[in-house]
C-alpha cells in the first residue's frame, strides 16, 4: 500500500535551530529512511517544505481567483514535508513513522488503476521544485457521479499536460485518501499517541499534491489556472544536498 | 439470544444448535471467510446466511456431526457465488490485508481445522479480529463496537441498544469504521511480539468499557446489560487463554468476576440501588468470588505498583468487600490503602473520591472530609462529590449542610434509580432534623 506521511510542527523552532540539533533531525531521517528499506518497503517520493512565511495562496470563486501571500490557514502547527511511502501495512508504516522526530498524518494514496505510480520526471530539472497542495471541501468528491469524477480526473490530466507546454514539469504528485481514513501520530512529550482521524479538523483538507518544478512561485501561480479545487498553496521546497 | 436465528418449527435440539454454534464459532468463521476473500463485508453477509440455511436445515434434516465444519462449507459456497457475480466496482474496493501465509492457507485444511475445538489453537482467529477491531488509529467508541460485532457476534441493532447510541447513528460509525480497516490497510493480523504489549493495552481498556457499561446498569435495560458484563468477562478469559500468565489480563479478569459477582444484590425488585452495605451478601456469587480471588493470590500484593497495575489494585479493593461476611467487617484500612495507592498510580479524581468514602469508614467522616477539599473543580459536573460530602456530613450531625450538598447532588444527577436513591436521603435528613425544629 501507498502512503503520504504529512509531517506537522511549530515551525519556529526550526528558526534558531543549533547546527547540531540540526545534524541529529538529518540524522533521524536517515534512521527512518534506512529502515524503510530495511523492512523491504520504498520510499516513492519525499520533499521538505521552506516555511510558511515564502508561500502564495490562492483561492477560486468561479473563474475569480485571489492571490495572497502566506499560507492558506494559520495554524499553531504548520505542514512542513511529506513522504510517500510503499509498505505492506498500516502497522508497518506507524513503526516507521514513529522514527520521525515530527508529529505526523499518514493518509492511504490513491494509486490510479494500470498507472506508473507517478509522472515521468523531466529529464532537465527545469528551475525549483515547488509543491502546490491541494485543499478542498471532501464532500463533493464523495457524492460525485463516476462521470463527474472522469471530468475531474481529464481536468488534471489537463493542467499536466499544460504544465509540460508551459516549459514546467510535474515531479511528482498524489491523490490523498478521504481525511477519514486518516491516522494522526502525535508526539506528546516523550510518548507517541496513535488517534484515528487527520491531524487537523478544518472545513478544507488536503486532498493531494503536485510536485511542481518551474521557474518561480509566480510562473507556478499561473500553471494553476486549469486545476480544479478551491483552494491551493504554493510552496517552494528546500533540496539538501544529500538528496541528490 | 439470537431472535432472528430461531423458527418457532425448529425442534428445540436443532435451534439450540444454532443458538450454540453462533455463540462459538460465528467469530472463527467471519475470520477465516475473510482471511481468504480479504473482505470483511462480504464474510460476514455469508456467514450470515450460513447460518439462516443452518436453522432451516438442521431442524428438517437433523443437526450434522460437525456443526462448524458445515457452516463453513455452506458460508464458503455462498462466498464463491458471490464473487462470481460481484460487479466491477465491488471488485475494486479496497481489500483488507493479511497475512500471506494464512491467506495461502488450502482451504481443506482450514475445514479439518474446524473439527478442532473452539479454544484450541484455531481460536486465534478470534484474536485477530480482536487486534484488528482495537486497533490505535480507529476511534475508542468504534473499537468497542467492532469488538461488540466481530468478537461477540452481536447484531448493530443489539449494539446501539447496549452502548446506548441511534441505531442509524452505530450502523454508520461501523461503517466507517470497516472503510478505515480496509483503505488504511489496517492489518488482520495478531500484532508482532513488540507491539502486542502497547495494543494489550487499547485491548484491555475495550474490554472493561464493555464490561462496565454492563455493570453500570440502569432501569429498563438492566437485563440486557448484565449479559453484556458477562460477555465482557467472556472475552477477557478468551485472551487470558491466548496469552497465557499475562498478568494485567488475569487481574482484570479477576476486577471483572468480583463485580460481577455481585449483580443480584445491586437492585432491589423495584429496580432501587442497594448499596454496597445494605446488599444481601447471600445474594453474591460465592464461586466466582471464588475464582477472582485464587486468581488474586496466584498473582500476589504489587510491591510498588505502577499505572499497569490499576486493574489489579481495584480487584484488590473489591476482593477486601468481597472477604467481609458483613459490611461491619470490611477492612477498610487495607482498601483504603489500597486507594492512596490507585490514587498514585492513576492521578485520578474519582479515585480521590472512592478512596474518601473509604478513610471516612476507617478514620470516621473528618477524614473523608479532608480528602473530598480541592475536588471541586475537577469534578464539577458530578453528583457523587456533592453526594458523599451530605453522607460524610450528616453522620458529622451537620443536617442543614448535608441537605443543601443532596440539593447539589441532585441538581446534576442524570439516571432514574440514583435520583431515586439520593431523594429518599434527603427526606431521611429532613425527617430527622423536623422533630429538632418542632
Amino acid at each position: 500500500m501507498q502512503y503520504a506521511v504529512l509531517m506537522y510542527d511549530d515551525e519556529r523552532q526550526w528558526v534558531d535551530m543549533t547546527p547540531e540539533a540540526g545534524e541529529q533531525l538529518m540524522d533521524q531521517h536517515m534512521r527512518f529512511q534506512a529502515h524503510v528499506y530495511e523492512v523491504g518497503g520504498q520510499i516513492l517520493d519525499g520533499h521538505e517544505l521552506a516555511p510558511t512565511a515564502s508561500a502564495t495562496s490562492l483561492r477560486w470563486s468561479g473563474d475569480d481567483v485571489t492571490v495572497s501571500e502566506g499560507p492558506y490557514a494559520e495554524t499553531t502547527e504548520q505542514f512542513g514535508g511529506v513522504y510517500v511511502l510503499d509498505l505492506p501495512d498500516l502497522d508497518a508504516a506507524i513503526a516507521a513513522v514513529k522514527i520521525l522526530p515530527h508529529h505526523a498524518e499518514i493518509r492511504p494514496v490513491v494509486v490510479p488503476e494500470g498507472a506508473a505510480t507517478a509522472d515521468a520526471p523531466a529529464a532537465d530539472p527545469v528551475g525549483d521544485t515547488f509543491l502546490v497542495l491541494l485543499y478542498g471541501d471532501e464532500e463533493p468528491w464523495l457524492r460525485a457521479t463516476p462521470e463527474e469524477r472522469d471530468a475531474m480526473y481529464a481536468q488534471h490530466g489537463k493542467f499536466a499536460a499544460g504544465v509540460f507546454e508551459r516549459g514546467a514539469a510535474v515531479a511528482g504528485g498524489s491523490e490523498l485518501a478521504h481525511s477519514s481514513t486518516a491516522t494522526t501520530v502525535r508526539r506528546v512529550g516523550g510518548d507517541v499517541v496513535v488517534t484515528d482521524g487527520p491531524f487537523a479538523e478544518t472545513a478544507e483538507q488536503l486532498t493531494g499534491y503536485y510536485a511542481i518544478q518551474a521557474a518561480s512561485a509566480s510562473a507556478v501561480a499561473e500553471l494553476l489556472d486549469r486545476l480544479p479545487g478551491e483552494v491551493t498553496e504554493i510552496r517552494p521546497t528546500i533540496s539538501r544536498p544529500q538528496d541528490g | 439470544v439470537k431472535p432472528g436465528l430461531r423458527r418457532p418449527a425448529a425442534p428445540p435440539s436443532a435451534a439450540s444448535a444454532v443458538d450454540a454454534a453462533y455463540r462459538e464459532h460465528w467469530s472463527r468463521l467471519v475470520a477465516l471467510l475473510a482471511t481468504q476473500s480479504r473482505r470483511l463485508d462480504l464474510a460476514e453477509d455469508c456467514v450470515q446466511e450460513a447460518f439462516v440455511t443452518a436453522s432451516d436445515r438442521w431442524s428438517r434434516d437433523g443437526v450434522p456431526d460437525n456443526p462448524p465444519a458445515w457452516l463453513l462449507v455452506a458460508a464458503r459456497r455462498r462466498l464463491l457465488d458471490r464473487l462470481r457475480t460481484e460487479t466491477s466496482t465491488e471488485r475494486r474496493l479496497p481489500r483488507l490485508i493479511v497475512e500471506a501465509r494464512v491467506a495461502a492457507t488450502p482451504f481443506e485444511e482450514v475445514e479439518d481445522r474446524m473439527l478442532e475445538p473452539a479454544d484450541g489453537p484455531m481460536a486465534d482467529e478470534r484474536l485477530r479480529l480482536l487486534f484488528m477491531s482495537c486497533h490505535p488509529a480507529l476511534a475508542t467508541e468504534a473499537r468497542a463496537a467492532l469488538t461488540l460485532r466481530f468478537v461477540g457476534g452481536l447484531t448493530v441493532p443489539e449494539i446501539a441498544r447496549l452502548l446506548l447510541v441511534q441505531e442509524t447513528t452505530m450502523a454508520a460509525r461501523i461503517t466507517r469504521a470497516k472503510q478505515k480497516i480496509a483503505t488504511a490497510g489496517i492489518p488482520l493480523r495478531v500484532p508482532e511480539p513488540d507491539q502486542v504489549e502497547e495494543r494489550l493495552t487499547a485491548v484491555l481498556v475495550v474490554l472493561y468499557l464493555m464490561f462496565t457499561e454492563g455493570y453500570s446498569a440502569t432501569g429498563g435495560e438492566l437485563m440486557i446489560r448484565t449479559e453484556l458484563a458477562a460477555e465482557a468477562i467472556r472475552l477477557t478469559s478468551l485472551v487470558e487463554d491466548l496469552l497465557p500468565g499475562e498478568p494485567h489480563v488475569r487481574a482484570l479478569r479477576a476486577l471483572m468476576l468480583l463485580q460481577h459477582a455481585r449483580r443480584d444484590a445491586r437492585f432491589d425488585g423495584g429496580g432501587n440501588i442497594v448499596l454496597l452495605p445494605d446488599q444481601d451478601r447471600s445474594r453474591w456469587h460465592a464461586d466466582e468470588i471464588a475464582e477472582a480471588v485464587a486468581i488474586l493470590e496466584a498473582l500476589g500484593r504489587p510491591a510498588s505498583p505502577s499505572a499497569d497495575d490499576q486493574y489489579l489494585l481495584q480487584a484488590l479493593i473489591a476482593s477486601e468487600h468481597a472477604a467481609a461476611s458483613t459490611a461491619a467487617d470490611t477492612d477498610w484500612h487495607t482498601i483504603e490503602r489500597w486507594y492512596a495507592e490507585l490514587e498514585r498510580v492513576t492521578g485520578s479524581p474519582v479515585v480521590r473520591l472512592n478512596r474518601a468514602v473509604a478513610a471516612a469508614e476507617a478514620r470516621g467522616p473528618l477524614a473523608g472530609l479532608a480528602l473530598l477539599d480541592g475536588l471541586d473543580a475537577q469534578l464539577p459536573r458530578s453528583h457523587q462529590l456533592p453526594a458523599v460530602r451530605a453522607e460524610l456530613l450528616l453522620r458529622l450531625g451537620e443536617r442543614e449542610s448535608a441537605i443543601a450538598w443532596f440539593d447539589r447532588a441532585l441538581g446534576l444527577v442524570r439516571t432514574t434509580p440514583e435520583r431515586r436513591h439520593l431523594e429518599a436521603r434527603r427526606v431521611a435528613c429532613v425527617e430527622v432534623t423536623e422533630p429538632g425544629h418542632a
